[in-house]
């Protein structure tokens, strides 16, 4: 069987009329949205996180607390009238300090996230595109750097620099793409010996145009659904060392290292140090879990109508 | 004469009333149950985030911490003078390894005669191991922790062994008996010379120690020896001992086990089959084991948890309160390239001095266990007050005033800027350029809550006046070693401020004379402090036995505040086993432990 080619001028126009087929093609983002809406957990999941979302970032327009100046004579208090939620170990608002904390631990888990699957996409589509020997060399770093414990990894990081939000952004986005690395490079395998990948591939198309256009648009499914995991796994990360004492320092605040301040006042009874962050994480990291779950059922049964 | 024996008592007794208050006035009420035994194993909880790291009993500024010194070395190694006799910091003759000291020849010349001590291989401990000891401080001085130029060694005109026994040290000049007993004979630990005196592990026992270039290399050997401490346990070096205690054991997160010195000839010999010192890296897990069970013989209550001694009191221990002989404060880094400059003009140490709310860090982090701290000597004895025109309380309008009144543009909740530069008395000072922020990094111990809570409350008072500070936290060791001293224009010089928690303890150097820590190229001078007027005020309290010394000295660093003065804390508040007897719950003023004397209860 022969196969008659066409001129390289038309052979770039036929690509790039392949390249709109294949973009518009499997998205079909109305149909996704629809299952995604159908779901009940999913938009409580939506719901839970967008009200956290208002509670950090637009509480503290309406709730004015200062939460850079300590005082220590009113550390501790329970709550009651002008602190609801009482006040923390150096007489922070812990009402305004849970909505300041909520700010960064959600501005570094949906930073990490990014900088995770930016990377992960990246790195996993190039290594299943080429495969062989690239593919093989790409995958042992990835293997290696999963070898080591991410705790320990992060905890040498956060005692060789200083954390900050940027810090933590990279060191948890940097230490959180090797999973998408791995999802992302399993389905382009399975793409790349697709019919448009190898038509366009015979007209010309070069690896940068069928990554981009062909390869990256059809995994992002898996990149949503990995993402909304990826956020909710920073947040315990970022709960984790501050756990440890390895978070920003103060007077910024995070959930995880507020919730590790209380833990020392545990037999005490200062349970307004412990719960209310203990209770946002979970609620947060909720959210995200059942946003992921959604989008997952929604991106899995468009791939199974399809079918 | 051992006049120090006369020394007036310091303020132990004060502290111990002000925590009693604060621990509801209860003193070590419960006390052992059931009849003392002979065997068992008594463990005690090591400080969070500290944990020993450095066995030989000569140290460097990186290594001098009291998890080394008082609770780990002096275990095995003896001193010629126990400092701390209940919580008294004076000398215990009974613990001591020499007879009082005879002064002589208008104290300028000391005799000293060992009492019967062995090493644990049944060696006779002798004035040659003495000698040994300061030889190796001799050559290596320039490293030790305890050299203070002009002071010991160079002090010591002539070491004269006059038998196995005895020894006479002859001076460069008069000193202060006191002084010379508690500050320099006090610090010399014999070491077993017939052991250690080699330059490597398969060269022979000699006498390298008597020139200086091979007393380098002893030095270098054992120092190598120490800082190997995968080894602790087993290197035969570390085997030989003079104390109760050798060490048999040891993890690197600082877990150690110690068995008794079969041969240990002094009054007390240990009763326990083994005496464990447990690692935390933070208080509140420290608390979680004690109130878990059994585990922790000698433990302790975190401040912040105070309320819970009624707890722990159900649970079969004793509270007692453990203070401290010292003085607290946070390091100021003289010669710092960015920070330097500006902490050498005593206006803005003075200004930084004034937001420090001490009183509001008693109240609030302390929970009513400290006590504010004017000065480098607590009020006691030595000095009953302080010239309250030389302190410098709690004043933001005071630190502001001295800001603007030197050229800077204060900016409060900002940061305060150089506005006239120069070196004029309304000018910023030297070194300073215009436009220069008022801004520091301060570094600090982590997993202790009181601490944090103060460096936070310290940051957020220091803004009042525009004086940024950059918080970080590390754990002990870490801190400690990063408060190396620095060279001045030394360019590897990147800490600022620095607290490492809990100051100054006057173990090594119980009279509180300031030399080792306020005179100029003292080795454990760690920020770099240097003023002649303070240098002679520290020469005249360390060479005359004047009352009125001291106090002139105190006055003089309060005024000039070489560190930032933090108020006094307990070191500790125990909580000891009942299970546990022969615990002096009046605890060692210098935080140095006695397990020999300790025994289990059934």
């Amino acid at each position: 069987m022969s196969i008659d080619l066409p001129d390289v001028a038309d052979t770039t126009g036929q690509a790039a009329a392949l390249d709109t087929q294949a973009a518009v093609e499997p998205k079909q983002p109305s149909m996704v949205l629809r299952r995604f809406l159908e779901n009940r957990l999913a938009i409580l999941g939506l719901l839970l996180f967008l009200a956290m979302t208002v509670f950090c970032f637009l509480g503290p327009l309406v709730y004015h607390t200062d939460q850079i100046h300590t005082r220590l004579s009113e550390q501790t208090l329970p709550p009651g009238p002008g602190h609801p939620l009482g006040t923390d170990q150096v007489g922070y608002d812990e009402l305004g300090r849970l909505m300041v904390g909520g700010q960064t631990s959600i501005e570094i888990a949906l930073g990490a996230a990014l900088v995770a699957v930016v990377l992960g996409v990246v790195w996993g589509t190039v290594a299943g595109y080429f495969g062989g020997i690239i593919d093989s060399f790409m995958m042992r770093i990835v293997d290696s750097v999963m070898s080591i414990p991410a705790l320990f990894l992060l905890m040498f990081l956060a005692t060789m620099f200083r954390p900050s939000v940027l810090m933590l952004i990279l060191v948890l986005g940097l230490l959180a793409w090797l999973a998408p690395a791995r999802l992302v490079r399993g389905e382009t395998l399975s793409l790349r010996s697709r019919e448009y990948v190898q038509a366009v591939r015979v007209m010309g198309g070069r690896a940068p145009r069928i990554i981009l256009r062909h390869l990256v648009p059809n995994v992002l499914g898996t990149i949503v659904v990995n993402a909304t995991f990826q956020v909710a796994d920073a947040i315990l990360a970022i709960a984790a060392i501050s756990f440890l004492g390895l978070g920003i320092p103060p007077p910024a605040a995070n959930w995880g290292g507020m919730l590790s301040d209380g833990l020392n006042y545990t037999y005490s009874g200062f349970w307004w140090l412990i719960y209310p962050s203990g209770i946002a994480i979970i609620i947060t990291v909720l959210s995200f879990n059942l946003i992921g779950d959604g989008l997952r059922d929604a991106v899995g049964l468009r791939a199974h109508r399809r079918l | 004469m051992l006049r120090l024996r006369t020394l007036p008592l310091v303020a132990a007794a004060t502290a111990a009333l002000v925590v009693a208050t604060a621990c509801t006035g209860q003193h070590a009420k419960s006390g052992p149950v059931g009849t003392p035994s002979e065997g068992g194993t008594a463990t005690f909880a090591e400080s969070a985030g500290s944990k020993p790291d450095y066995i030989f009993p000569m140290m460097t500024p990186i290594h001098q911490s009291i998890a080394n010194i008082e609770q780990f070395n002096r275990l095995s190694y003896r001193s010629l003078y126990w400092i701390g006799k209940d919580d008294q910091p004076v000398i215990d003759p009974a613990l001591s390894l020499a007879k009082d000291a005879v002064y002589s020849k208008g104290d300028t010349s000391v005799s000293v005669t060992l009492n019967d001590y062995k090493w644990s291989d049944g060696k006779p401990v002798t004035t040659r191991d003495v000698e040994f000891w300061i030889n190796l401080f001799r050559a290596n001085k320039s490293v030790a922790a305890g050299y203070i130029p002009g002071e010991f060694p160079d002090n010591i005109k002539k070491f004269t062994a006059v038998n196995d026994k005895t020894f006479t040290l002859d001076l460069t000049g008069a000193y202060s008996p006191q002084w010379f007993n508690y500050n320099e004979l006090a610090q010399i630990a014999p070491i077993p010379q017939h052991v250690w005196d080699k330059t490597s592990a398969t060269s022979a026992v000699g006498n390298f120690d008597r020139t200086d270039a091979t007393a380098k290399q002893v030095y270098k050997f054992l120092d190598s020896q120490a800082t190997n401490t995968s080894t602790y346990g087993k290197n035969p070096l570390w085997q030989t001992v003079d104390g109760p205690w050798i060490l048999s054991e040891y993890r690197a997160d600082g877990y150690s086990v110690f068995t008794p010195n079969k041969a240990y000839s002094g009054p007390n010999k240990p009763h326990l089959d083994k005496f464990i010192e447990q690692p935390f890296t933070s208080e509140s897990t420290e608390l979680n084991v004690i109130r878990s069970g059994k585990t922790i013989d000698y433990g302790y209550l975190p401040v912040q948890e105070v309320s819970q001694q009624n707890t722990l009191k159900n649970s079969g221990y004793a509270i007692a309160p453990w203070k401290s002989w010292g003085t607290n404060f946070t390091v100021l880094n003289f010669n710092q390239p960015t920070a330097g400059p500006l902490i050498k003009q005593l206006y803005i140490r003075q200004a930084m001095q004034s937001l420090v709310n001490q009183q509001a860090y008693v109240n609030g982090p302390l929970r009513g266990t400290g006590s504010v701290n004017p000065g480098p000597i607590e009020i006691s004895n030595f000095v009953t007050s302080y010239d309250a025109n030389m302190t410098l309380p709690y004043n933001p309008q005071k630190a502001t005033s001295l800001l603007t009144a030197h050229g800077w543009t204060v900016t409060p909740n900002g940061t305060t800027t150089c506005a006239s530069p120069g070196t004029g008395a309304t000018q910023c000072g030297a070194g300073i350029a215009a436009g220069t922020k008022l801004q520091f990094n301060l570094e600090y111990s982590s997993g202790v809550v009181t601490l944090d809570q103060e460096m936070q409350a310290m940051k957020s008072d220091f803004s009042a006046a525009g004086i940024s500070l950059s918080l970080n936290q590390a754990p002990f060791n870490t801190v400690l070693a990063d408060a190396a001293p620095c060279k001045p224009g030394a360019s590897k010089c990147t800490w600022q401020i620095i607290n490492w928690g809990g100051g100054w303890i006057y173990g090594i150097n119980p009279y509180p004379s300031g030399d080792q820590l306020f005179q100029s190229g003292a080795g454990s001078n760690y920020g770099g402090f240097s003023n002649p007027k303070s240098d002679a005020l520290i020469s005249a309290a360390v060479h005359k036995a004047d009352p009125a010394a001291l106090p002139a000295v105190a006055n003089d660093l309060a005024n000039q505040v070489p560190v930032l003065w933090m108020p006094s804390e307990l070191y500790r508040i125990s909580a000891i086993s009942n299970r546990l007897s022969g615990v002096n719950t009046k605890q060692s003023p210098i935080l140095s432990l006695t397990p020999e004397d300790w025994q289990i209860t059934k």
